[in-house]
C-alpha cells in the first residue's frame, strides 16, 4: 500500500493497515446462507443463551462459591425450589407496557395519528423476568431496581423463590469482559521510548446529515480541508497528517422524506406513496455532495463508511454496506471500504513488516494491532429507552454491553434485527480494543477494564461519537496509547464576523480547536474519571 | 415451525404473572428473626454487602414461615364442618339450586347451598305437593268433594292420585269481571307427573262427573314447573338465603346422607324462612367456582373424537366468589410434565387414572359452580364419552349425590330473543354450570365468539391459539413440550374466570335470579318469558289471583309494531336533539293500567254499567281496560315494584363504597331494568305461556300515538311564528325516541331547547310517562329506518362517543375490510367533519384493493364448518374439500372455523368455487377477486353511508380514476403459469430488461439509469418498511406467547396479525432480492 502524501509535501501521513479479522469477530454481511426470513427470532435467543450461559456460569461459580448457605446452581429456572438459596442463569426479559405494540397500532382508530413513540419505555409497571428454555420466572427485589438491565442480556441471578413464586434476587452476575487476545503491551515499559513515537490517530466521525442544512455542509467542507491538510495553521496540518484513516459511523445523509413513514405499519396512509408514479421528493444532490467529499478524503487516507439509521440502507441490523457504486469515484480506491453496521475493523499501527519497505522514524516502534468494533448508535439509543437516566448514562450502558458480552441485547425485541438462524453475531466474543458508537448527541469516552480482572490486562476504549452536523466534532483515537482527543469545527458566521477567519471561507472560520475545546481526554491510566463532554 | 432436535419449547407459566400476593405488606409486620450466623462473605464490593446480607436473611425468614403447597394442593377440601346441634343451631345458607326428586313415596326437593363460612349444604324439603285449580262448576256442592275425588282417582286408576280437594276463593287473572271472588277447586296431587294427565281430562272435556262438567274445562296454574311452583309458594328466590331455625329440621347422620354435602338435613316445606335478597341478605356466600379446560390429542386432520382420542390434560382453577385469585391451580397431565411454578402438576401414565383422579378432585374441591368456555357442548360431554370409552365406571359421579351418575342430554333451545340452538346439557346435581361461551352468545353481539376474539374484545389481549394438530405433537414430545401445553391449558382454564370477573357475569346473573325469582340455571337454559312468569305468579298469588293455563299455540296473528316517523334521510350538520321516553312500554302499561286483570269486554261494561273514561278507557287499538279506580292492574304493580326497586338500587349504588357490594348493586339495577322491559314482550309472545295481544297491541298503539303527538307538540311550539329563530322539525322517530332538528347551530342552545321541550311534552302525558332529553347528535347521518350514525353529546364541552346503529360493523359474513372502511369513514365524517377526507379515504382504499395492497387479514371471511353435507354449495365447504385433496392432514375438520378469501376464477364461476385458503393464496401469489370484494362486500354499505351526503354522486366512489389502476398478482401455480417465463422489468419504467437495454441482472434500463439513485433509495425505503414490519410482527407474537426461547406456534386466525406476519416474511425476502439487483448496476 502506498503511503499517502498529503498535499503539503513536507508532511508525512501516518499510516495504519487493515489486517485480517479474527474468527471471533464475525462479518455482518448477510450471505446467501443466512438470507432467509423464514426463521423465527427464538433461534437468536437460543444461540445467545447457549453461548453466554457458559461465560456466566464460570463467573458465578467463582463469585458465589464462598457464600454462606452454599448456593447451588439450578439448571433450569423452573426447577427452583421454594425457600432454597440458589442461582439461575437465563435471558432477561423486561415486560414494559410502554413498549410500542404493533397490535395497538393496528387496532387504533385509523384516522387518529398514533402518539409519538415514548422517549422511554420504562415505567412503574415494568416487570423483569428471567427466562431459559424451560420457562420464565419473575425477578423481584430492591436490589434489582438499581441494576442496569435490559431485555436480552444473559445473567446469573442469586436468590430465593418467594412463596408467591417469584425469585427474590440478592445478587446478579454478568458474563464480564470477553477475552482479549494478548497484546504486546505497548505502553508502560516503553513509555520513554515513545517520546519519539508520534501519535497515530484514527479519525472517527458520524452524522454528516448531508442534505439538511448548509451549515453542516460547510462544517463537512472544513473537515475535508482539515483532513487533507489544506486548511488551518501549519500546526493543524502537522496534526492532521498524523491521522491515518477515517471511520464514518453512520448518518452521512439526512433522512429522506421517503423514509418518514418507516415505522408506520397501520393499514392506510402508506397508500399511494409507493405507487411508483407520483413525484418523489428525491434529490440526487446529497449523494453527489457526499461522494465528492469522500473522493477528496480518499485521496489522502483510507475511509470506512457505515450506514446509519437515516441512511438509505435497510432498517434492521445488521445494516448492509452501501452499494459501492452509489458513492461515485471514491469507491474506485481500494482503500475505501463500505462497511456493515455494526462492523469489526482490525488495524495495525505503523507498518513494521508490511509491504511498506521504506522505514520511517516511527517504525522503530513495534506495530500494534487494534480491533475496532463500530456501530452507528442504534443499539445504544434503543437500550437507553429501557433505563432511567439518571442514574444510568449512555456511557454506563455502553460499558455494560462489554460486560454483558453483547452489543445489542435488545435486538430482536425492540431493536429490529435479521432473523439469524444459527448464530447470534451480536455476541461480543472478543473484547475489542476500541469500541466506537456513532450518531450520539454528545461526545463521551471511557477506558473500560474488568473490575475484578486479576491480570487487569483487558482494556477497551469506548467512544461515543457525536453527530458532526450538530457538534462539528471529529474524534481522534491513538492506535498506540488509546488516548482520545476531539477537534471541533465551528462556523462564526452567526455571531457576525470574528477577526481571525480563514482564507478559504470568508463566511466561516476553520477553527481547529485542539487544545481549548478538546483535550487528551484520557490516558491509558484508567483511574481518571469518565470524560463526558458537551 | 419445527426446530432442531434437542431444543425445547417452553412457555411462560401463567401463574407467575398472576399470583402476586402482596408480600410487601406482609413483610412490614413480620418480626426479624435472629440473624444467620456470621455475615455472608462476599467477593462483592463493600457498599453492596449490607443490603445483600439483609435480603438473604429476610428471604430465609420468610421461606421458613410459609409452607404453602404449590398451586394450592393442600387446600382442596372445604373447611371442616362444625358439629351441629339440631336443637340449638339454626342453619343459614345461600341456596344455589332447587331440584325436585322422586326417590320416596312423595316428591321432595333438594335445595343445595353454601353457608357463609363455605360449608356445603343439602336441604331435603318434604311435604310439598303439586296442585292446580279449576273453576267450581255450577251445581257443585261441598259434599260432592269426596265423591269427586274418588271419581277422579278411579279414572286415573290410582286411588292416591288426588290427595286432596278444597274450595278456595280466587279471582281469575284474565279479564275484569267485577270485584267478586269466585270459588275454585284446588286439586292437590301426589306426583307432578300425574298433573298433565288429569289436566287433560278436564281440558278435553272427558270429565263426566255427574254431568257437572259440560265440555272442556279451563284449568288454572296447571302448567308451571314443579320446582318453580314450590319456590313461588315457599317464597324462595333464585340464589337467596334460607334460614332453618333450630329444632325444625332433622339432621342426617353420615350414614344416612345421600350426598357429599357437609351438612345434610330434612325440613318441611313450611318450616324454614326464606329471606328476600335485600339489605343484609344481598350478600353472596363464598361459592367455589371451578374453571377448567381440557386438551385432547387429536389425530391429524380429524377433530378429536372421544372414542379414539385421549384426554391428555385437564387444567383447573378454583376461585372463591369474591376473591381475586384462584386458590387452587393445577393441571392433570397424561405422561410426565415439567414443573410449573405457581401451579401443581399432577402427572399420570394411565388415562383412566387421570380421569378417575380428576373426578376425585372435583369431589374433594367440591365446586358450587363449574365454568369454562364451551364446556357444555365440548369439554364435559367429551370427558363423559371418553370415560365411557375407557370404561371408567365411576367417572360420571361428578355431582353431589353419592349415587347419581351424570348424563349428557341433547337439548334444543328456542327463543325469540336468542334464536335457536341445539346444545348438550349435563346435569351435575348440586353444581351450577355456566358456560361462558353461551353467556357471551346471549349477552353480546360479536363478530366472533372464539375465546381468542372474546378475550381481545373484553380483556384487551390476544390469546395464543394452538391448533389441535400441534397439540398432539407437543404431547408426544418431551416433558418440556408437555409443560408448554399445560401452561396453555392453564391459561385457557383461567380466562373464563377472568371473563367472569371482568364482565360480572356471575354477580349479574345472581341478581337476575334474585330479581325474577327463577333458579340460577334457568337463566342460561331458558328464555325470557319464564322470568316474567315467575314474577307474575308471585304477585298474582299474593293478590288472590289464579292464572289460567293457556296453550301457547303460536298463532299467526300479527299486531302492528312500533312505528317510526319516516326518516328524512340526510347528513345534518346542525345539532339534532333526541327526546326519549324513559322506559316507554312499562310506563304506558302503568299509565293506562294495562293488564290481564283489567281487560274488559263490552258485555261486562254493560253488565256493570261502567262509564267510559271514568271506569274504563278505550285504547287506540280499541281494547277496553278498567281504570285504576276500579282495579289496580297486576302488571302495573309488578312494574312499579321493579322500577322503584331499581331506583333504590341506584341510590344505594351511589352511596356504596365497597367495590364488591357495588358490583352486586349494579348487577341488581341492571337485572331490574331488563326485567321491567321484558314484561311487554311477554304479553306479546304468541308462543308464550300467557299471550295477550290486547295488551301488547295497545301498548304499541299508545307508543305510536305518543311519538306522533310529540312531533306535533314540538313542531307546533318551536316555530318562527312563536318567536323562535327556526321552525323545529322532527326528522325521525322510532319506538321511544324522537329526533328533533331545532334549527340553531349552537350546541348549548339546542340542549336547552331539548330539555325545555321534553318538560313541555311530558306535562301533556299521563304519569308516569316521561319524555326526557338525553343527548344531541351533532353531526348526524340518517341513512334509513334504524340505521344512523352520529356524534353523541350529553354536555356541550365534549362529545361522549360516536354512535352508530344498524351499520355494518359486526356482521360476521363480512370481511374485516368492510367494518374498517365504514368505521373510518364515519370517523372522518362525524368526528373530523371531513367528508372530503372520507371520500378520499374510500377512494384510496378501493384503489388499494384493486391494486392488491390491502392486507389479507382484512379480506378473510370465516365460517364454521358444522357438518359436511350442506344442501346448497357453500364457499367454505367447497374449500375444505379442495384442501383435503391437497393435504388431508392440514385441512379444517368439522367444528373448525374455516377462513377463506375469494380469488379470481374463470369467468362465470360461482363464488363458492372461488374460495381459497388465505395461506395458500399468500404462498402462491394467487390473485384476489377484488371485484367481488368491491361489489359484494363494500359497495352496498358504502353507498348507504355516502348517499345521504353525496346523493347521486355517491356512485362515483365506486368508479372513476382511482379504479383505473389494477394490479394483479402473478400466481406461481396453476394454469398457464407453468409455461410463463418471468422477465425482470426496469424499476423505473417497467420496461422488460433485455441484454440490449440493461446490464445483466441489473435493476434499471439504460434510459432510466440517470435516475438510479432515486430508484435505489425508493426500493431501500420499501424494503426497510417491510423489514420493520417483519420484525415488529414477529416480536409481538413472541411477547404474546410469553417466551423468547421458543418458536411461535400460535395459529389464531382471529388475530389481526396472523396473515400479516406470514405475508411479511415473504414480502421482505422479495424486496431484498430487488435491492440486490442494484449491486450489479452501473451508477
Amino acid at each position: 500500500m502506498d503511503i499517502p502524501i498529503a498535499s503539503s509535501s513536507t508532511l508525512e501521513r501516518a499510516s495504519t493497515t487493515l489486517i485480517e479479522r479474527s474468527e471471533d469477530t464475525p462479518s455482518f454481511i448477510i450471505g446467501n446462507a443466512n438470507k432467509s426470513y423464514k426463521y423465527q427470532y427464538s433461534n437468536i435467543y437460543f444461540m445467545r443463551l447457549q453461548y453466554l450461559r457458559e461465560c456466566v456460569l464460570e463467573k458465578a461459580e467463582r463469585k458465589w462459591k464462598n457464600l454462606d448457605g452454599d448456593p447451588v446452581l439450578v439448571d433450569r429456572v423452573l426447577e427452583v425450589e421454594k425457600g432454597q438459596l440458589c442461582y439461575i442463569i437465563g435471558t432477561v426479559y423486561m415486560d414494559m407496557p410502554l413498549k410500542p405494540n404493533v397490535l395497538e397500532d393496528i387496532a387504533r382508530d385509523r384516522s387518529i395519528l398514533p402518539p409519538a413513540p415514548p422517549p422511554k419505555f420504562c415505567s412503574e409497571d415494568d416487570t423483569i423476568s428471567l427466562e431459559d428454555e424451560s420457562g420464565r420466572i419473575n425477578l423481584v427485589g430492591e436490589r434489582l431496581k438499581k441494576m442496569l438491565l435490559v431485555t436480552g442480556i444473559v445473567i446469573g441471578a442469586l436468590g430465593i423463590e418467594t412463596p408467591s413464586g417469584e425469585f427474590e434476587v440478592a445478587d446478579i452476575c454478568l458474563p464480564g469482559l470477553a477475552p482479549q487476545p494478548s497484546l504486546p503491551d505497548p505502553d508502560p515499559p516503553t513509555m520513554d521510548v515513545d517520546d519519539t513515537v508520534q501519535p497515530e490517530w484514527v479519525g472517527l466521525v458520524s452524522g454528516f446529515d448531508i442534505g439538511t442544512s448548509s451549515l453542516s455542509d460547510i462544517l463537512v467542507h472544513m473537515l475535508v480541508e482539515y483532513l487533507t491538510c489544506e486548511g488551518g495553521s501549519p500546526e493543524d496540518q502537522l496534526g492532521a497528517s498524523r491521522i491515518s484513516r477515517l471511520i464514518i459511523a453512520g448518518n452521512s445523509l439526512a433522512t429522506l422524506d421517503l423514509g418518514s413513514q418507516v415505522e408506520n405499519i397501520s393499514l392506510d396512509d402508506k397508500k399511494g406513496k409507493r405507487n411508483g408514479n407520483e413525484p418523489s421528493p428525491f434529490s440526487p444532490h446529497p449523494i453527489q455532495t457526499l461522494s465528492g467529499h469522500l473522493l477528496d478524503i480518499t485521496q489522502v487516507m483510507p475511509v470506512h463508511i457505515l450506514p446509519g439509521s437515516n441512511d438509505p440502507s435497510g432498517s434492521i441490523l445488521p445494516q448492509q454496506p452501501f452499494p459501492r457504486a452509489m458513492l461515485g469515484n471514491a469507491t474506485s480506491m481500494s482503500w475505501f471500504s463500505c462497511e456493515t453496521n455494526p462492523t469489526y475493523i482490525h488495524l495495525e499501527s505503523g507498518s513494521g513488516e508490511d509491504e511498506d519497505e521504506e522505514s520511517t522514524a516511527s517504525s522503530s516502534a513495534r506495530p500494534v494491532p487494534r480491533k475496532f468494533l463500530v456501530n452507528s448508535g442504534q443499539p445504544l439509543d434503543d437500550m437507553f429507552k429501557y433505563l432511567e437516566s439518571p442514574p444510568h448514562t449512555r456511557l454506563s450502558i455502553l460499558e455494560s454491553t462489554l460486560k454483558w458480552r453483547h452489543m445489542a441485547p435488545t435486538a430482536p425485541d425492540t431493536l429490529w434485527c435479521h432473523p439469524y438462524f444459527s448464530a447470534d453475531p451480536f455476541i461480543i466474543q472478543e473484547t475489542p480494543d476500541i469500541y466506537v458508537v456513532g450518531c450520539q448527541k454528545r461526545f463521551g469516552t471511557r477506558l473500560v477494564s474488568e473490575d475484578d480482572d486479576e491480570a487487569g490486562s483487558k482494556k477497551c476504549r469506548i467512544i461515543m461519537v457525536p453527530n458532526f452536523s450538530e457538534t462539528g466534532i471529529l474524534v481522534l483515537v491513538d492506535m498506540r496509547t488509546l488516548a482520545v482527543k476531539t477537534i471541533k469545527f465551528m462556523t462564526k458566521g452567526a455571531d457576525g464576523g470574528t477577526p481571525n477567519d480563514s482564507q478559504h471561507h470568508p463566511s466561516s472560520s476553520v477553527q481547529q480547536v485542539s487544545q481549548p475545546e478538546s483535550s487528551l481526554s484520557a490516558l491509558s491510566s484508567s483511574a481518571q474519571p469518565d470524560t463526558q463532554r458537551g | 415451525m419445527t426446530k432442531t432436535a434437542g431444543k425445547t419449547k417452553e412457555n411462560q407459566p401463567l401463574a407467575r404473572q398472576t399470583m402476586q400476593t402482596d408480600i410487601d405488606a406482609e413483610r412490614a409486620t413480620k418480626k426479624r428473626k435472629i440473624g444467620i450466623s456470621g455475615t455472608p462473605r462476599l467477593s462483592q464490593a463493600a457498599p453492596a454487602e449490607s443490603s445483600f446480607a439483609h435480603v438473604l436473611q429476610r428471604l430465609k425468614d420468610e421461606s421458613g414461615d410459609v409452607h404453602a403447597a404449590e398451586g394450592g394442593a393442600d387446600c382442596w377440601p372445604r373447611p371442616k364442618a362444625p358439629t351441629i346441634n339440631p336443637q340449638k343451631d339454626s342453619i343459614i345458607f345461600q341456596q344455589i339450586d332447587v331440584e325436585d326428586a322422586y326417590d320416596g313415596p312423595t316428591p321432595t326437593f333438594r335445595m343445595y347451598g353454601t353457608t357463609e363460612r363455605g360449608h356445603s349444604v343439602l336441604a331435603i324439603v318434604t311435604g310439598f305437593l303439586p296442585y292446580f285449580y279449576i273453576p267450581v262448576p255450577r251445581g257443585f256442592a261441598d259434599d260432592d268433594m269426596e265423591s269427586f275425588k274418588s271419581y277422579l282417582n278411579s279414572i286415573m286408576e290410582d286411588p292416591r292420585t288426588v290427595q286432596h280437594i278444597e274450595i278456595v276463593k280466587r279471582k281469575s287473572l284474565w279479564g275484569y269481571l267485577g270485584d267478586d271472588v269466585v270459588p275454585f277447586l284446588k286439586l292437590t296431587l301426589i306426583q307432578p307427573r300425574l298433573l298433565p294427565k288429569i289436566r287433560g281430562v278436564f281440558e278435553r272435556g272427558e270429565c263426566s262427573y255427574q254431568d257437572l262438567f259440560p265440555g272442556p274445562i279451563p284449568t288454572f296454574e296447571s302448567n308451571i314447573q314443579f320446582p318453580l311452583r314450590f319456590m313461588i309458594d315457599a317464597k324462595v328466590l333464585g340464589m337467596n338465603w334460607i334460614e332453618v331455625p333450630a329444632g325444625r329440621y332433622k339432621l342426617k347422620s353420615e350414614a344416612e346422607k345421600k350426598s357429599h354435602c357437609q351438612i345434610e338435613f330434612e325440613v318441611k316445606y313450611d318450616q324454614f324462612i326464606s329471606h328476600p335478597a335485600e339489605g343484609e341478605w344481598s350478600k353472596i356466600a363464598p361459592l367455589r367456582i371451578l374453571s377448567f379446560d381440557i386438551e385432547c390429542a387429536g389425530r391429524k386432520g380429524i377433530f378429536p373424537e372421544a372414542r379414539e382420542d385421549p384426554v391428555i390434560q385437564i387444567a383447573n382453577m378454583v376461585t372463591r366468589q369474591g376473591e381475586q385469585k384462584p386458590f387452587i391451580r393445577n393441571v392433570f397431565t397424561l405422561n410426565s410434565c415439567s414443573n410449573i411454578v405457581g401451579s401443581q402438576v399432577i402427572p399420570f401414565d394411565d388415562e383412566r387414572k387421570l380421569l378417575q383422579s380428576w373426578r376425585d378432585f372435583v369431589q374433594e374441591a367440591d365446586p358450587d359452580v363449574i365454568i369454562g368456555y364451551n364446556i357444555a357442548n365440548f369439554d364435559i360431554p367429551y370427558l363423559m364419552d371418553r370415560a365411557r370409552a375407557l370404561d371408567v365406571k365411576t367417572f360420571p359421579l361428578l355431582g353431589r349425590l353419592k349415587r347419581v351418575a351424570a348424563q349428557v342430554k341433547e337439548t334444543h333451545f328456542s327463543s325469540k330473543a336468542y334464536g335457536q340452538r341445539d346444545s348438550k346439557d349435563t346435569q351435575l346435581d348440586g353444581r351450577l354450570q355456566m358456560d361462558i361461551l353461551q353467556y357471551m352468545q346471549r349477552e353480546y353481539k360479536l363478530r366472533s365468539y372464539s375465546l381468542n376474539s372474546v378475550c381481545a374484545q373484553f380483556l384487551g389481549e390476544q390469546k395464543e391459539d394452538v391448533h389441535y394438530s400441534v397439540i398432539t405433537e407437543l404431547q408426544n414430545g418431551t416433558p418440556e413440550s408437555r409443560r408448554r401445553l399445560a401452561v396453555y391449558c392453564l391459561k385457557d382454564a383461567y380466562l373464563p374466570q377472568r371473563l367472569l370477573d371482568k364482565l360480572m357475569c356471575f354477580v349479574n346473573s345472581i341478581e337476575m335470579a334474585r330479581v325474577t325469582g327463577v333458579p340460577f340455571n334457568y337463566l342460561l337454559s331458558r328464555g325470557q318469558s319464564i322470568k316474567v312468569l315467575s314474577q307474575l305468579y308471585r304477585k298474582a298469588n299474593e293478590e288472590g289471583y289464579v292464572i289460567p293455563s293457556l296453550k301457547g299455540e303460536g298463532s299467526e296473528e300479527q299486531y302492528e309494531g312500533a312505528t317510526v316517523i319516516e326518516p328524512k334521510k340526510g347528513y345534518y350538520d346542525t345539532p339534532i336533539a333526541t327526546l326519549d321516553f324513559s322506559s316507554l312500554y312499562p310506563s304506558i302499561m302503568m299509565a293506562h293500567n294495562l293488564c290481564y286483570t283489567t281487560i274488559l269486554d263490552k258485555t261486562t261494561v254493560e253488565r256493570l254499567n261502567l262509564v267510559k273514561d271514568v271506569d274504563y278507557i278505550q285504547t287506540p287499538n280499541n281494547d277496553l281496560f278498567v281504570t285504576k279506580t276500579r282495579r289496580k292492574g297486576l302488571l302495573p304493580t309488578v312494574l312499579e315494584d321493579l322500577i322503584s326497586a331499581r331506583k333504590r338500587a341506584k341510590a344505594d349504588l351511589k352511596n356504596e363504597k365497597d367495590p364488591f357490594k357495588r358490583a352486586v348493586l349494579d348487577g341488581r339495577q341492571l337485572a331490574l331494568k331488563i326485567s321491567a322491559n321484558s314484561v311487554y314482550g311477554f304479553t306479546g309472545a304468541t308462543i308464550g305461556k300467557l299471550p295477550c295481544l290486547a295488551i301488547s297491541s295497545s301498548v304499541t298503539a299508545y307508543g305510536r300515538q305518543m311519538i306522533e303527538k310529540t312531533k306535533q307538540e314540538v313542531e307546533a311550539e318551536y316555530c318562527i311564528s312563536n318567536g323562535h329563530s327556526h321552525n323545529a322539525e322532527v326528522i325521525y322517530g322510532d319506538t321511544d325516541s324522537v329526533m328533533v332538528k331545532f334549527g340553531p347551530g349552537d350546541l348549548k342552545q339546542v340542549m336547552a331547547l331539548g330539555s325545555e321541550a321534553a318538560d313541555l311534552v311530558t306535562a301533556k302525558f299521563v304519569k308516569p310517562i316521561k319524555l326526557e332529553f338525553e343527548k344531541v347528535y351533532y353531526p348526524y347521518l340518517l341513512i334509513s329506518k334504524k340505521r344512523y350514525a352520529g356524534l353523541y353529546w350529553t354536555k356541550p364541552e365534549k362529545y361522549d362517543k360516536m354512535d352508530a346503529k344498524g351499520i355494518e360493523t359486526v356482521r360476521r359474513d363480512n370481511c374485516r375490510l368492510v367494518s374498517t372502511v365504514i368505521e373510518t369513514c364515519l370517523h372522518k365524517m362525524l368526528i373530523d367533519r371531513d367528508v372530503k377526507g372520507a371520500e378520499d379515504y374510500t377512494k384510496r382504499t378501493i384503489s388499494d384493493l384493486l391494486q392488491n395492497k390491502v392486507d389479507m387479514s382484512q379480506l378473510v371471511i370465516t365460517k364454521a364448518l358444522t357438518k359436511a353435507d350442506y344442501a346448497a354449495k357453500q364457499a367454505h365447504v367447497e374449500l375444505v374439500e379442495r384442501m383435503k385433496q391437497r393435504d388431508a392432514g392440514s385441512a379444517p375438520a368439522i367444528g373448525d372455523r374455516v377462513a377463506y378469501v375469494i380469488i379470481k376464477g374463470i369467468k362465470g364461476a360461482a363464488a363458492y368455487e372461488k374460495s381459497e385458503d388465505p395461506l395458500y393464496v399468500l404462498e402462491n401469489n394467487i390473485p384476489i377477486d377484488t371485484k367481488y370484494y368491491l361489489e359484494n362486500q363494500l359497495s352496498k354499505p358504502l353507498m348507504r353511508i355516502f348517499e345521504p351526503i353525496l346523493g347521486d354522486k355517491a356512485s362515483s366512489l365506486l368508479s372513476g380514476d382511482h379504479t383505473r389502476t389494477i394490479q394483479i398478482a402473478t400466481p406461481t401455480v396453476g394454469g398457464l403459469m407453468k409455461y410463463a417465463v418471468k422477465t425482470a422489468t426496469c424499476l423505473g419504467c417497467k420496461t422488460p430488461l433485455r441484454p440490449n437495454n440493461s446490464v445483466k441482472d441489473g435493476a434499471v434500463c439504460n434510459n432510466c439509469r440517470p435516475r438510479i439513485g432515486e430508484l435505489y433509495q425508493k426500493q431501500v425505503t420499501t424494503s426497510s418498511q417491510l423489514e420493520v414490519r417483519f420484525a415488529r410482527l414477529w416480536t409481538q407474537c413472541q411477547r404474546c406467547q410469553g417466551s423468547l426461547h421458543q418458536d411461535v406456534l400460535c395459529t389464531s386466525k382471529d388475530c389481526p396479525i396472523f396473515y400479516m406476519r406470514k405475508k411479511a416474511q415473504k414480502d421482505v425476502e422479495d424486496a431484498h432480492a430487488v435491492v440486490e439487483r442494484f449491486d450489479q448496476e452501473l451508477w
